[in-house]
């Protein structure tokens, strides 16, 4: 019940990088109007790590698309915590909803 | 009674009428204040009978009973929020009838009847039991994909 997306990286310059926003690739959408359908739809990046929290291995940090970035449908999205950049090339949820269909 | 304001502001402080002016033009020496909206009377004290030869008597009851616990210290109230965020419109493709996919929760992916909307803005849904296991339930509608399937509901809701 989601979408498949690729984090490709922090939002930056050539040279300085911004972390607060990472790019996503969400895995079919290929243009920037594309993108519109993704609007404002949450994510979550999911990873596992060694020590347990809550009675769960496996940990999440949640966020949303914001908007889309350049014009073949990358977007950008802003996080509750900064992505690690241990994730780029990672999957990312993005989930159905909040749904204006 | 609400009336156009009577007076108007100059510039900061200073006020197109002095107060005299503006007493003069809400004409209050012709006016009688309302009075005391007609108080009911105060619940009388009870006289009490009782019996007995040592208990004297007779005993009065208060109507309004003093409490039974007075807090040691005196605890700020915290002030009532005035803000209530205003009921969710229904998306123009949900109709009664719409079967929705539900999105998120334990019943993701379900498909299920929507039957109507509640007063607190949140879809009523269900699946119905019998055909997929999704009870009467409520499901807010960011969480709910409408498609065009619609059903038939008799109105005997």
């Amino acid at each position: 019940l989601y979408a498949k997306g690729r984090v490709l990286g922090f939002k930056r310059a050539k040279r300085n990088q911004r972390p607060d926003i990472s790019l996503v690739q969400i895995e079919g959408v290929k243009t920037a109007a594309d993108t519109e359908f993704y609007l404002g739809k949450r994510v979550a990046f999911v990873y596992r790590a060694k020590r347990e929290v809550n009675g769960s291995k496996i940990r999440c940090i949640w966020g949303r698309i914001t908007r889309a970035h350049g014009g073949s449908g990358a977007v950008k999205a802003r996080f509750r915590n900064n992505l690690p950049a241990k994730s780029f090339g990672a999957s990312v949820r993005v989930m159905m909803y909040p749904s204006r269909v | 009674m609400v009336h156009k304001p009577r007076n108007s502001l100059l510039t900061a402080g200073v006020n197109k009428y002095s107060r005299s002016q503006v007493v003069a033009k809400r004409v209050l020496y012709k006016r009688k204040p309302a009075g005391a909206v007609a108080v009911c009377p105060p619940a009388a004290n009870k006289t009490v009978e009782v019996k007995g030869a040592k208990n004297g008597g007779s005993r009065v009851i208060a109507a309004a009973k003093a409490p039974r616990f007075y807090a040691a210290e005196d605890v700020a109230l915290p002030k009532k929020n005035r803000k209530h965020a205003g009921v969710a419109k229904l998306r123009s493709t949900i109709v009664p009838g719409t079967v929705l996919i539900l999105l998120a929760g334990r019943y993701r992916g379900k498909r299920v009847v929507f039957l109507k909307q509640l007063e607190s803005g949140l879809l009523l849904v269900s699946g119905p039991f019998k055909v997929n296991g999704v009870p009467l339930k409520r499901v807010n509608q960011a969480y709910v994909i409408a498609t065009s399937t619609k059903v038939e509901l008799d109105a005997s809701k």
